[in-house]
């Protein structure tokens, strides 16, 4: 990279395998599914071709609500590859959704580090406009 | 834990940025330093475990090269600084148990020259763990510990002061190394002026990454030229908590982030070999990144949770302090060895040997691999 050539953000795409599959398709159409436990209730990700790891009974894919809140953040503020160095400084928002406590889903957030805040509300949205396919975004509330 | 296997030599090469050697030199350099220091034929070696991730070579390569003619071991890890202690673990125990009777544990890379850890490849496959994270820029290890600290830092209030005095005990330490490749005095006003990276990790929160190799011969006791310098293994542990990831890159279902793999190790490290933490006169703690040592001492029972920030803020861990930490610098100050010169450096206080910088307790160090979910600890004891 040399410093003023800036190129346009383009992230990896995420690559689908048999186990993730339900997750991606969904995300396609911009709804958020993910695992639950027919027993415990309790929510699992990343998916998982087995049983629930908290009680050991079975496990259906479920659509859910996208409100979620800050569970930990970074800021990356010197980019170390070339399809994100447009975007610096960005931040990476690992959010816990609202219902579900034990998925936390890794999301872009297009802002530096400081404009966050530990368990800030908000919500969780599939967004293409940083590289191809789509990937989670984290947008907060407005009045968060 | 051990009756039999012992730990009778260390080698090393200097840490370079730019080797110009093969990794197979380098790590013939540190095998043959670590039989010489032992007093054995290199070619009396019958076992060889090293660990990489895709950036070395081959564990019998090096029996291979030196004309070893009898193997009877051999393991490769796939992994990093949670498996360093593993080969380690898993060497004495091959010679605990008489399956082999000289095993050596290489580590060898040209880490700054070739193929560097941290980061600096032009393409990213966002397959596995990585389809969660690679997309949203969540890569690298040090992005996956800023997190952890993070979590920590909302949870118990501890700062980037606190990081940074991590880093400044290390240097303190360094300053009086020869073998360490920063030596020159920080302060944390030094640290705060250090660019931020990864938010809240700036530039001093990393270790460094170099081109060495460094290997550790273990073998049955009283088998090596001055059996008063023979190690003892006092306990060790592998293991991890609950839901620590399905590979290198995921961490994502971690129970709680501002926990790592030590708070899980403690009991089983500490209860059988009825030691105390007080019992412990030296820490070799794995520290690719100053948040790393945070949570080891309070997962390894130096700090309640939450206190380990103002521990190292008091100068417990540096030079003087009653915790010492990483006596030549660690992976932060002496320069990034995967884990291996902290041990080098832990054999060598509690042989006496550390020169100027030998501490006058040394009869018990703790090391350990691993910084997030999953790792390896290791007691260690000066013959008795
Ligand atoms: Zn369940």
């Amino acid at each position: 990279m040399t410093a003023g050539e800036v190129t346009r953000p383009n992230f990896p795409a995420p690559v689908a395998d048999v186990d993730s599959e339900p997750f991606w398709a969904a995300a396609a159409e911009g709804r958020l599914r993910v695992q639950v436990c027919v027993g415990c209730e309790r929510g699992v990700f990343p998916p998982t071709p087995g049983r629930c790891p908290f009680c050991g009974l079975g496990l259906e894919w479920r659509y859910h609500e996208s409100s979620a809140s800050i569970y930990s953040w970074i800021g990356v503020d010197r980019a170390i590859f070339e399809w994100e160095a447009g975007l610096v400084p960005f931040s990476v928002v690992l959010a816990r959704i609202d219902g579900l406590p034990d998925v936390k889903l890794p999301c872009l957030y297009p802002g530096p580090a400081t404009e966050l805040k530990a368990h800030q509300p908000g919500s969780v949205r599939f967004g293409s406009e940083y590289g191809d396919g789509v990937r989670l975004m984290f947008d907060p509330a407005v009045d968060g | 834990m051990f009756s039999r296997a012992r730990i009778l030599g260390t080698g090393r090469t200097p840490f370079s940025k730019a080797s110009g050697r093969s990794v197979l030199s380098l790590a013939l350099e540190a095998t043959e330093g670590a039989c010489r220091d032992a007093g054995i034929d290199a070619r009396d070696l019958d076992g060889v475990i090293t660990y990489a991730i895709d950036d070395s070579i081959y564990s019998t390569s090096v029996l291979n090269a030196l004309g070893c003619p009898d193997i009877r071991w051999f393991a490769d890890f796939n992994g990093g600084g949670n498996q360093f202690l593993t080969s380690l673990l898993q060497a004495a125990m091959v010679v605990e148990h008489g399956l082999a009777e000289r095993v050596v544990v290489f580590r060898a890379i040209n880490g700054r020259s070739e193929s560097r850890l941290g980061g600096s490849s032009k393409s990213i496959a966002a397959r596995g763990g990585m389809q969660y994270t690679a997309p949203v820029g969540w890569t690298t290890y040090g992005r996956f510990d800023a997190m952890m600290a993070r979590r920590h830092m909302e949870i118990y209030g501890t700062t980037t002061d606190h990081l940074g005095g991590v880093a400044v005990a290390a240097r303190e330490w360094a300053v009086s190394n020869p073998n360490a490749t920063m030596r020159k005095p920080l302060s944390l006003e030094d640290y705060n002026q250090s660019p931020m990276i990864s938010d809240p990790f700036r530039l001093l929160d990393y270790c460094q990454e170099f081109d060495c190799a460094f290997a550790v011969v273990i073998g049955a006791a009283g088998t090596s030229a001055t059996p008063s310098r023979e190690i003892e293994f006092v306990s060790g542990v592998l293991g991890g908590g609950p839901r620590p990831g399905g590979d290198h890159w995921g961490y994502i279902e971690w129970s709680e982030h501002a926990k790592t793999f030590s708070h899980f190790l403690k009991q089983r490290l500490y209860g059988p070999a009825g030691l105390r933490s007080s019992d412990i006169d030296l820490l070799y703690l794995y520290d690719c990144f100053t948040f790393s040592v945070l949570g080891q001492l309070e997962g390894f029972g130096f700090a309640k949770p939450g206190e380990s920030g103002a521990l190292v803020a008091s100068g417990a861990t540096g030079p003087g302090g009653h915790v010492p930490v990483n006596t030549h610098g660690g992976l932060l100050s002496e320069g990034y060895g995967h884990g291996m010169n902290n041990f080098v450096e832990a054999v060598l206080q509690l042989r006496k040997e550390a020169g100027d910088r030998q501490l006058p307790r040394a009869d018990r160090a703790l090391v350990t691999g691993g910084a997030t979910t999953t790792g390896c600890a290791i007691v260690l004891g000066a013959a008795a």
